[in-house]
């Protein structure tokens, strides 16, 4: 069965990055990259700029905003994608259990993002570092955009199954959501992935990261992102084992 | 009477036909109409709606708070389409892809192209259709707004004769914003095949134009910090309207921090617009599909 | 290969207020048999039930005496060709049926797959990517790769679709071949022709309902109530036309001058034959050709239809 299900891994990363798609993945990651070479060019460089410019880079941009985007790409393709394109009857007539699928689908789409946005830091980091920019810096940014992928897939995978327009709620869930509501009221940050992001980037970075603005706590972060990974998990899983293909109509 | 048995198979028409404008006016409405989810299935009308009620909503809300407890100022011409740039960034970002990429993705572009409309008039047809329905949600609420202002005062008439001039700028500001909405979220959808993907990019340009506007202003100097902000769709809206409606911004205001000239506003807005409307039109320049 | 069988007991299937499927009770044997009817009567609705990706809505639909829906293990006896045209686009041919070999864990997925593409005549563009298959080369990479795991239960669905003559004759073969090794085929068709030297059972299916189940000639012989038709050409239609008629046997119904020749309504078929002969040597006159005309599927069908 491993195999049956490295193969629907496999199809999975073939459907994210063949033809034309790849090239999202490599505006994704190659934006921050580009705006350190604007850096390069506008900036007098003085000292502190770099890793005020980082830190803005990595948190108002990577996990702000490409993140999510990346995240909801990812998440719905996967299975939005392949209803939209009719191959997902291919995988169901399978001796291959539906939950399965789910967890292999979700994971691929959480490597992916976590990939892209990973190398998105990375070499904007690379492109840019010195002595007050250590590698624990960018390792604790990434650290955040894993999480972050870790829940936002999750939810975007279950949006993908569930609806048509999943990518389109995905998209709404973000702007209004994680934009507007969060910035309205505080309260609200404890809900919200990406704030879930940043705390975790600043635990991990340790002094690196600045803590100022709000933060959420650490044990609210653990136990709501766990309640939200495993409740977006359960319900695409729920999702697919009791999806009927009818007639196409 | 001599008999004869009628022909009633495959008939010719050699009556007048419409011509090209007929059928680009057409389009037109059926785009309009689709911006709006009218004539399509349930779920399409969703967003729409939403951002109607919504767009609508300060311009009611002051004039019923006006109309009981006496005027208020909630809401102002200048301020409007600051305060609503984001419901209008969700319109086109849901709607631009549902009028150019459906038509791809399901054939139908193929059929337009086969009767007497251009490529060109296709596009225009496209752009005129989601300005249009922009320029509801936008001149709309602001409309209401002047009306409920004129009507309440005790003397309506000396109450319009003061407040009409107000409508010229509310129609330019409303017409230059819808199409400069309009034409970025084309321009941007005409590159997708896929309806989500479209709705992708628009969503990611309104997103990271702000962020990207942020950032620069903290690392850039000079100048550049000040024209940083014409990136950011929201910062440009704002500074615009002020500068129509012959306005002082919030003091500590990005945009009054910035001090740059109004017209600078008016050029950034009518070159976007422009750049938008050519990027849609080189995509669809062809008679292909 | 042991024997297996698909059952369907008392199915239906609703959506809301829309019947699909509408109280289907039939038992499939190994052979060919044919799923008819027209656009929309639920052929689909009911290939998807037996393929486990439908509940029905009241009743059972097993295999092997088990429940299709909800083990994912009935697959391994279950290999399905769905009517959508899409297949994963960005694929090879070859990829594409090695994937669906490894997904249905076969022992030596590439060997499986290989023999799979060979059987279908696709060893020729299989490295190409689907995207530049016509739709018949997509049909029958679709139907490797259904076949890949050896399935002892073949679901079609509309599998003639986009196929050109050869194309069909030849699928028609290995269709033929492996209903003989024991397997179940099912064929959903709305094109008669298709089945008729293909199918030994068939299932009618008008508006939700099986109006017919069984071999098509016996469905047909059922139909009593309903005349059987001769063609004939003679060498004097009219006087055979009026002898027919006039002499005095009641299974005669009526007889028809076309410029074709004689057509001969019947009540009773094999009468028919024995009055013929008879009728015609008694008046003198040749019978050039006889041809009962409405064995086909399609006037099964069309009477099924109008029914």
């Amino acid at each position: 069965m491993i195999a049956a299900l490295r193969t629907v891994a496999w199809l999975t990363w073939r459907q994210l990055f063949s033809g034309h798609r790849v090239w999202v993945a490599v505006a994704i990651a190659g934006l921050p990259l580009l705006l350190t070479v604007f850096y390069r060019f506008a900036s007098e460089d003085l000292e502190g700029d770099r890793l005020n410019f980082l830190l803005i880079l990595n948190s108002q941009i990577v996990l702000a905003a490409l993140l999510p985007l990346a995240a909801v790409i990812f998440g719905t393709t996967t299975f939005g994608g392949e209803q939209e394109d009719g191959t997902l009857i291919y995988l169901l007539v399978r001796p291959v259990p539906r939950w399965a699928i789910v967890l292999v689908k979700y994971l691929v789409a959480m490597l992916a993002t976590a990939t892209v946005i990973s190398a998105a830091m990375l070499l904007a980091w690379l492109s840019l570092r010195n002595a007050e920019l250590p590698a624990r810096f960018v390792a604790s940014f990434i650290a955040g955009g894993v999480a972050g992928a870790l829940l936002y897939c999750a939810i975007f995978t279950y949006l993908g199954l569930a609806t048509k327009r999943g990518l389109i709620i995905g998209l709404i869930y973000i702007i209004f959501f994680e934009n507007v509501v969060t910035r309205q009221l505080e309260g609200v940050k404890s809900l919200s992935v990406r704030e879930f992001a940043t705390s975790i980037s600043k635990w991990v970075g340790d002094g690196l990261v600045p803590t100022a603005g709000y933060t959420v706590p650490m044990t609210t972060v653990w136990v709501m992102g766990s309640i939200i990974l495993a409740a977006g998990l359960a319900v695409a899983l729920r999702k697919l084992t009791r999806y009927e293909l009818a007639e196409r109509l | 009477m001599t008999s004869t048995i009628y022909d009633l198979g495959y008939q010719r028409y050699s009556g007048a036909r419409f011509g090209r404008m007929h059928a680009v006016k057409t389009l037109f409405i059926f785009s309009f109409r689709g911006a709006f989810g009218l004539g399509r299935g349930e779920r399409s009308r969703l967003i729409p709606l939403l951002v109607l009620v919504l767009v609508f909503l300060p311009a009611v809300v002051q004039i019923g708070v006006a109309s009981a407890a006496g005027m208020i100022n909630l809401i102002s011409y200048a301020n409007y389409l600051e305060f609503t740039a984001g419901l209008l960034a969700l319109f086109v970002a849901a709607q631009a892809p549902e009028l150019l990429v459906t038509d791809k993705s399901n054939g139908t572009l193929a059929l337009y192209l086969s009767r007497p409309i251009r490529a060109s008039d296709y596009a225009w047809a496209k752009l005129g259709a989601l300005a249009a329905a922009l320029l509801l949600l936008t001149l709309g609420p602001q409309l209401m707004l002047f009306v409920g202002r004129v009507l309440i005062q005790a003397e309506p008439w000396t109450a319009f004769m003061a407040e009409w001039t107000k409508l010229f700028p509310i129609l330019a500001g409303t017409l230059l914003v819808s199409t400069y909405f309009a034409s970025i979220a084309l321009a941007i959808s005409s590159f997708a095949n896929k309806r989500a993907f479209a709705s992708a990019g628009v969503i990611a340009f309104f997103l990271l134009t702000p962020a990207i506007s942020a950032m620069v202003r903290v690392i850039a100097t000079g100048d550049l910090r000040r024209y940083a902000i014409l990136l950011n769709p929201v910062n440009l809206v704002t500074g615009f309207s002020k500068w129509l409606f012959d306005v002082e911004s919030a003091r500590r205001s990005t945009v009054a921090r910035v001090d740059l000239p109004g017209e600078t506003y008016l050029f950034v807005v009518l070159a976007t617009c422009v750049i938008g409307a050519l990027v849609l039109l080189a995509r669809y320049r062809k008679n292909e599909v | 290969m042991s024997v297996s069988a698909v059952r369907l007991v008392n199915a239906s299937r609703w959506y809301g207020n829309v019947v699909a499927v509408n109280d289907v009770s039939c038992t499939l044997t190994p052979g060919v048999t044919g799923l008819l009817g027209p656009n929309g009567a639920g052929k689909t609705t009911v290939l998807h039930m037996m393929a486990g990706l439908l509940r029905p809505s009241s009743g059972e639909v097993l295999v092997n005496d088990r429940p299709a829906a909800g083990d994912p293990d009935v697959y391994r006896t279950i290999g399905l060709v769905p009517e959508r045209e899409s297949v994963h686009e960005y694929l090879s041919g070859h990829e594409f049926v090695r994937a669906c070999a490894v997904m249905q864990q076969v022992a030596d997925p590439e060997a499986a797959a290989q023999r799979a593409i060979d059987l279908l005549d696709m060893a020729g563009p299989q490295h190409r990517r689907i995207a530049t298959y016509s739709k018949g080369m997509k049909q029958r990479i679709k139907v490797a790769a259904a076949m890949v795991h050896d399935p002892a239960v073949l679901l079609l669905d509309e599998p003639f679709n986009g196929m050109d003559p050869r194309q069909r004759l030849h699928m028609l073969e290995v269709l033929r071949a492996l209903a003989l090794e024991g397997r179940v085929i099912v064929i959903s068709s709305h094109i008669l022709e298709e089945l008729n030297d293909l199918a030994n059972n068939i299932l009618v299916m008008v508006a939700g309902r099986l109006a017919a189940s069984g071999h098509f000639r016996e469905i047909r012989r059922l139909m009593t109530d309903r005349p059987h038709t001769f063609r004939l050409r003679s060498s004097d239609d009219r006087r055979l036309g009026a002898a027919l008629l006039g002499g005095g046997d009641q299974s005669v119904f009526g007889v028809e001058l076309t410029p074709e020749g004689l057509v001969v309504r019947t009540g009773e078929r094999v009468a028919m034959t024995r009055t013929l002969a008879r009728t015609a040597r008694q008046a003198n006159i040749r019978l050039l050709e006889v041809r009962p005309t409405d064995e086909s599927l399609e006037s099964v069908f069309a009477y099924l239809v109008e029914r």
